[in-house]
């Protein structure tokens, strides 16, 4: 001890400044300043590699809604429906053809219609729908979730809806719904979200069972607090970090499933562009035709990868644990 | 934990008899009904009433309305107790309705229909200037009434078990209408060749108001019932009739379809036909049958004509020693199958009869008319047939073999007035429609195999690897495993399976399940269906792993001064496998659910496209039994799950008090 007051002393010219005594000052009780969603968005800027997702995220968006006003894509809006020289040319075969211009860079698909055009619009429809029904599901989710877990009459009711909605297989849903109210855009958002939030609801249920009881809750319930004010107050504040990485799967799987409903005929009606139609069509041709194939997929799986990366690092940000450094 | 079980289990039977009642809201009283027409083909062929009938008939068809002709209520009611010529004026339908009081049978229908609560129906016929009947326009009579859900789930579950009795056969030989005395089902004022061959001169076959339209078998093919009496002078000089038809039961079941259109029957009677004509574009009307074939004459087949013709000697059941197993088996006699316990070499093993499990029955496609639970387990139609060295139940005990694919356990009342003579011979009586062997397993059995593989190596690599990743977290073990768990995720399914199977082909593996077996053809499917259950597993196990390394626990063990190495798999391992546990029980059942894509994109046989294919096809009987048969399988594997968890973590309790 003695040891460390001397080197102290050494060095305390160098260290210390000397303060004069002001009264005023003496009144004030401060702490360092503390936001929540700024030192979210410290943490998460920190980090390098996010800046070249979100750049390359807002390029995707940028082009899936300003592209598509330019040049929009899709059966009916294209020249070529006539043309059977058109059909399903390479990049190379299609700008010979009609001279170079953006739009045929990635060559035309089997009616004459340019695949960069379809792949924005595509692309357009494909983030609209996903994030629509991300809103829509992830809303209901989290907000009947925490309720369901917190209420135990609740509990026991929505424990048999969800055995029993939860077993209706999903594809017969959606395609009764298709028949009854058509397979427009809205029609699909519908379909997909009448159902989606079971899930997630279901998920942050159990997350809320295991933090329900601890200390801080049952002290809340004691001083008789609302069930509303302990979930909107007290629970899900907690969960942030959880329905962001929620969140961040969420995203993406609506754009897995496009495809998948594509696959069997489900989907979207046959005039709205989708990167499902369009990977379910080009998997017919991958071989032939790689060129009608490979930029649906890879962008869907960019735009995949990159709200996946971007939500999981927002998901980390999130946890206030991570803030202190 | 009884106690508990049992009130899950009794919940779960409720989420059952509501789930069936959900999906039959959903497949009869939401969906659009017409929809079954898109593609059909017949709606553009039809016109006027016959398309209208047509319409109802299909609605039949697909279950979503009862309907009762005017002629079947007449036949069924009244047939036993007229004779033909009163029975052929019975059915004549007036056209004018003020006529109906020559024909007191129409207000019995009316009031019988409407006191079940059916509505009739009546299509009144319209002549051209010449007084004939315009094309479509005849009359037709019927009544049809929609099921409301409660009566169709009531059925749904009435149908599921069924008990064999001895007495099973006796009814079955009176619902063909094999009653002694009376010959069977006979619907026609056609009794004479003459008529007969003046209406099919006219290259119609719109007979007589009581025809049907069944489904024809190719595109272009028109098909009818047509019934007709033949006399001794409509037979050949050998006494035998012949027709490009094909004999039908009262049942509508096609008893034989000769696929050349040749032969019928023999000796004079009363028979339904049934009969397919080709379409033809340079004639008017289109559809014409080939003509009468006096060809062919095929002995094997023989008319048994009526209903005594049906020996069961004594009823009874009884423990025999089985020749074919060498081990004991109980037999019946009068029952609809004949073994009713049995061993034998095919999985599982010992089979019984005397029960049956049924989800109801396909109604369109391929599979139209098996049992849902047939579609799923049995391997009838898998493959092509396996004939080997057998012994009919006739050469039981002699040196004879014959070359037959038959499974002869599978034996079951043949109840049918048409038989190959030659197989009744050997097989001594009347247990003769037997099952074959096919040499391809049954739908189930491809998916679960596929599925059982993967799961277990996703859990035995995917596991290790989690473990891995959570140990080495933020280095280059953990970062390489985040990067393939990224790609999965965001990869749509539908390409990286192409992806692999075109890297497959340059491997040369073999890539579609239809061009041959062996185990090579599985290594493709399974690596599909590894590859997302294994970013799973690594995902989960990592994420678990690492959230419980915060624990207290592993601090204390930690100041305790134990190992990394020891702490991780002695001590995290265990608390992190509890979550990965409570899956293990819904991955190996769900395996016999089959996967969809993967499935579809080798052409492996398996269950994962049933469904898809059935909601395609409208088939609502399957749809039903498979949802059904799913939602077992899923509520058992929750169940399954959570009792997983109280084994491996005793400190989880279902039953402890309320906290």
């Amino acid at each position: 001890m003695e040891n460390q007051s001397i080197m102290m002393n050494d060095g305390l010219d160098d260290l210390f400044v000397l303060v004069p005594q002001s009264s005023s000052d003496s009144e004030k009780i401060t702490a360092p300043r503390y936001s929540y969603w700024k030192s979210v968005g410290r943490v998460f800027f920190r980090k390098k590699s996010n800046w070249v997702f979100l750049a390359l995220l807002a390029v995707i968006i940028v082009m899936s809604i300003f592209y598509p006003m330019i040049s929009p894509g899709g059966p009916e809006h294209n020249p070529n429906v006539s043309n059977l020289d058109s059909f399903n040319l390479s990049p190379i075969n299609a700008i010979k053809m009609f001279g170079f211009k953006l739009s045929w860079i990635f060559g035309t698909d089997g009616g004459g219609g340019s695949v960069f055009d379809y792949l924005w619009t595509g692309s357009r429809t494909s983030l609209a729908l996903s994030s629509i029904c991300t809103i829509i599901n992830m809303t209901i989710g989290v907000i009947l979730g925490a309720v369901w877990g917190l209420s135990k009459t609740f509990d026991t009711i929505m424990n048999q809806i969800y055995n029993i909605i939860g077993n209706i297989p999903y594809i017969l849903l959606i395609t009764v719904l298709a028949y009854i109210i058509g397979t427009g855009f809205w029609s699909f958002v519908l379909a997909l979200s009448i159902t989606g939030w079971l899930g997630i609801a279901y998920f942050i249920r159990t997350q809320v069972i295991i933090i329900r009881d601890r200390e801080y809750n049952l002290a809340s319930r004691c001083l008789g607090t609302n069930i509303f004010t302990i979930v909107f107050k007290n629970i899900l504040p907690f969960m942030i970090s959880v329905i962001v990485t929620l969140l961040a799967s969420e995203l993406p799987s609506y754009i897995s499933y496009e495809v998948f409903l594509s696959y069997i005929n489900v989907g979207l009606s046959a005039n709205i562009p989708s990167l499902g139609r369009m990977i379910n069509d080009g998997q017919k041709v991958w071989m032939s035709s790689p060129w009608r194939f490979w930029p649906a997929v890879i962008v869907s799986a960019i735009i995949s990868v990159v709200l996946y990366v971007v939500g999981q690092n927002v998901g980390d940000a999130s946890d206030p644990r991570t803030h202190m450094s | 934990m009884r106690k508990y079980l049992l009130k899950r289990i009794l919940f779960s039977i409720f989420s059952l008899v509501c789930i069936v009642f959900v999906m039959i809201l959903l497949l009869f009283t939401f969906t659009k009904r017409d929809v079954i027409f898109n593609g059909d083909q017949n709606i553009s062929k039809l016109r006027e009433n016959d398309l209208e009938y047509y319409k109802d008939s299909q609605y039949e068809k697909y279950d979503y309305i009862d309907l009762i002709t005017f002629s079947d209520f007449v036949v069924s009611e009244y047939g036993d107790d007229l004779t033909d010529r009163e029975l052929s004026d019975a059915l004549f339908i007036p056209n004018d309705q003020e006529d109906d009081e020559n024909n007191p049978y129409i207000a019995k229908f009316s009031s019988y229909c409407e006191s079940k609560g059916y509505t009739v129906k009546r299509l009144v016929a319209d002549y051209d200037r010449r007084g004939d009947i315009k094309n479509g326009c005849q009359p037709y009579l019927y009544a049809y009434k929609d099921s409301n859900p409660f009566i169709r789930i009531g059925k749904f579950f009435k149908n599921m078990f069924s008990f064999e009795t001895v007495n099973d056969v006796d009814k079955m030989v009176e619902e063909n209408g094999a009653v002694p005395g009376k010959g069977y089902y006979l619907v026609s004022d056609i009794n004479e060749w003459e008529n007969f061959n003046q209406y099919w001169g006219a290259n119609s076959f719109k007979l007589s108001s009581n025809e049907e339209i069944v489904s024809p078998r190719t595109d272009t093919e028109m098909a009818y019932f047509i019934n007709m009496s033949i006399t001794e002078d409509n037979l050949d000089s050998d006494g035998y009739f012949f027709w490009n038809i094909a004999y039908i039961d009262k049942d509508k079941n096609v008893s034989l379809v000769f696929e050349n259109n040749q032969v019928i029957t023999t000796g004079a009677g009363e028979y339904r036909f049934i009969c397919y004509c080709d379409y033809d574009e340079n004639k008017n009307p289109h559809y014409e049958s080939d003509a009468a074939v006096l060809s062919t004459y095929v002995n094997n087949f023989t008319v048994f004509s009526r209903g005594d013709e049906f020996p069961i000697k004594e009823k009874g059941i009884k423990l025999i020693w089985d020749e074919y197993s060498h081990m004991p088996a109980i037999v019946g006699s009068g029952t609809t199958h004949k073994y009713l316990l049995y061993f034998d070499d095919q999985f599982p093993f010992i089979h019984q009869n005397f029960i049956h499990f049924s989800l109801g029955t396909s109604l369109s496609g391929p599979t139209k008319g098996q049992n849902v639970t047939d579609v799923i387990f049995s391997n009838e139609g898998q493959g092509a047939l396996v004939t080997k060295e057998q012994q009919y139940p006739t050469q039981l005990g002699t040196d004879e073999y014959s070359e037959s694919a038959y499974n002869f356990h599978t034996a079951s009342f043949n109840s049918s007035l048409l038989i190959n003579e030659q197989e009744y011979a050997l097989f001594g009586d009347r247990y003769m429609n037997c099952i074959s062997y096919y040499n391809k397993m049954p739908k189930v059995g491809y998916s679960f195999i596929m599925g059982i593989a993967a799961t277990i190596i996703a859990y035995f690599v995917g596991i290790p690897l989690g473990i891995l990743m959570a140990r080495k977290k933020d280095r280059l073990a953990d970062k390489l495993g985040i990067g393939y768990i990224i790609f999965m995720i965001a990869v749509p399914s539908l390409a990286y399976i192409y992806i692999f199977r075109s890297l497959g082909r340059l491997l040369n593996l073999p890539t579609s399940f239809a061009e041959g077996t062996g185990w090579l053809y599985y290594v493709l499917p399974v690596i599909s269906l590894v590859l997302p259950s294994l970013a799973g597993e690594m995902r989960w196990v990592r994420r678990y792993m690492i959230d419980q390394s915060n624990s207290d626990y592993v601090k204390f063990a930690k100041s305790q001064g134990l190992s990394d190495g020891e702490i991780f798999t002695k001590h995290i391992a265990k608390n992190a496998m509890i979550p990965i546990v409570h899956g293990i029980p819904g991955a190996i059942i769900g395996c016999l659910g089959g996967a969809f894509i993967t499935e579809s994109v080798y052409g492996v046989p398996g269950t994962g496209g049933l469904l898809t294919t059935a909601i395609q096809e409208h088939n609502n009987g399957t749809i039903l039994g498979l949802t059904f048969f799913y939602s077992i399988l899923s509520i058992t594997s929750l169940i399954l799950g959570d009792i997983m968890l109280t084994i491996v973590d005793p400190r989880i309790s279902f039953t402890g008090g309320r906290k």
